[in-house]
């Protein structure tokens, strides 16, 4: 009975560890595949439509800010991004594989546009701290015509590809 | 050997079970996770984002908050219930009033039970501190109920949203709203006017 007991507990921690482990990771890799399968592909920038009620690839979309997605494959090596400042509120995030943002920045803190490298391991500016993510750029354009010159921006200025 | 197989069975769905739920990947609220910061019903947790975050919060962000920014971006305050401490619902009209954050930019969105929009078509899912109109109060006021008040006044819908929560965005705090959030922070009151069967929307 006592071989039995101790064997449940060592094995039921272990699945819960396991699970909590994995649930962040199954996460991220769910979106990533939502994303691809919207057309999304590696090392390039999707420029995600207004956040609508039909937006449901990621859970809490804003309403009022306009996203970018790159998703990052890094095995190949580092992948540079520029974001392009437009006059108003723009941030990149980096997210790793297990669902950390590894890294945020917005335009206040520079000349208005944002440009790094991002590399899994030493040899960039943002060691992402795995093979693959997800990097987001959100603009903030809470009416229409905010959505237009963000688009117009976005499209004309943000880069997303290897080096 | 029949013991050992139940031994496994039990011992597989306990910690799965239990990992789901404490992770928040269940309907039902883990105990404690996303409440390190509490203000008047509004939660919310320094460790959003954060490679220190517990696996639990981590798990828990995962699943509710996907892709949530880091706080020294953004912070996010969380709330399911109104001034009475009563579930927010979709048949029920509240008005929701605050002062303004010290932060660069902030907003209130509603979101269904799933934690996506409400499907509902009303194109009227928050308030922003773009659209919001300062009182002579000092505060900022909107309209949470199921159909457009009509009064001029901002509004948000909760049409098809069932049972719903508010998240409170606050971009670019200032530092004491990061610190010491429970003196430097005013957050909104949620009033519920009345709900549909008790006389009044």
């Amino acid at each position: 009975m006592i071989r039995h007991i101790l064997a449940f507990i060592l094995l039921a921690a272990g699945v819960h560890a396991a699970t909590i482990w994995y649930l962040p990771r199954l996460a991220m890799n769910t979106a990533m595949s939502r994303l691809e399968a919207q057309g999304a592909g590696l090392n390039t920038f999707i420029h995600v439509p207004p956040t609508d009620e039909t937006s449901r690839r990621v859970v809490r979309p804003s309403p009022d800010l306009l996203y970018s997605v790159c998703l990052l494959d890094l095995s190949e090596g580092p992948v540079q991004i520029h974001v392009a400042g437009w006059g108003d509120y723009v941030s990149l995030s980096l997210f790793a594989g297990n669902t950390d943002n590894v890294f945020a920045v917005n335009e206040s803190s520079g000349e208005g546009d944002i440009a790094v490298s991002v590399t899994n391991g030493d040899g960039a500016d943002v060691d992402l701290g795995s093979e693959r993510g997800i990097a987001i750029v959100r603009r903030l354009a809470p009416d229409a015509g905010r959505i237009a010159a963000a688009d117009a921006a976005r499209r004309s200025g943000d880069l997303c590809e290897p080096e | 050997m029949i013991r050992w197989l139940i031994t496994l069975v039990l011992a597989v769905l306990t910690g799965f079970g239990s990992a789901v739920w404490l992770g928040g990947w269940t309907p039902l609220d883990p105990p404690g996770l996303f409440r390190s910061i509490e203000i008047n019903d509004w939660t919310s947790d320094p460790a959003i984002g954060s490679e220190t975050a517990d696996p639990y919060t981590r798990a828990y962000v995962a699943r509710r908050g996907l892709l949530g920014l880091r706080r020294e971006e953004a912070t996010y305050y969380i709330r399911a219930v109104d001034d009475g401490g009563a579930p927010l619902r979709e048949d029920c009209a509240y008005v929701i009033e605050g002062e303004v954050p010290d932060v660069r930019w902030w907003s209130v969105t509603l979101y269904a039970g799933d934690y996506f929009l409400a499907q509902n078509g009303d194109d009227a899912h928050s308030i922003d501190a773009s659209r919001a109109t300062i009182g002579e109060d000092g505060r900022w006021r909107a309209t949470i109920q199921d159909t457009d008040p009509q009064d001029g006044s901002v509004w948000i819908s909760s049409r098809n949203a069932g049972n719903f929560d508010l998240l409170l965005r606050l971009y670019n705090a200032s530092e004491a709203v990061l610190e010491t959030p429970e003196t430097a922070l005013t957050v909104p009151d949620v009033i519920r006017l009345g709900c549909r069967g008790e006389g009044a929307s």
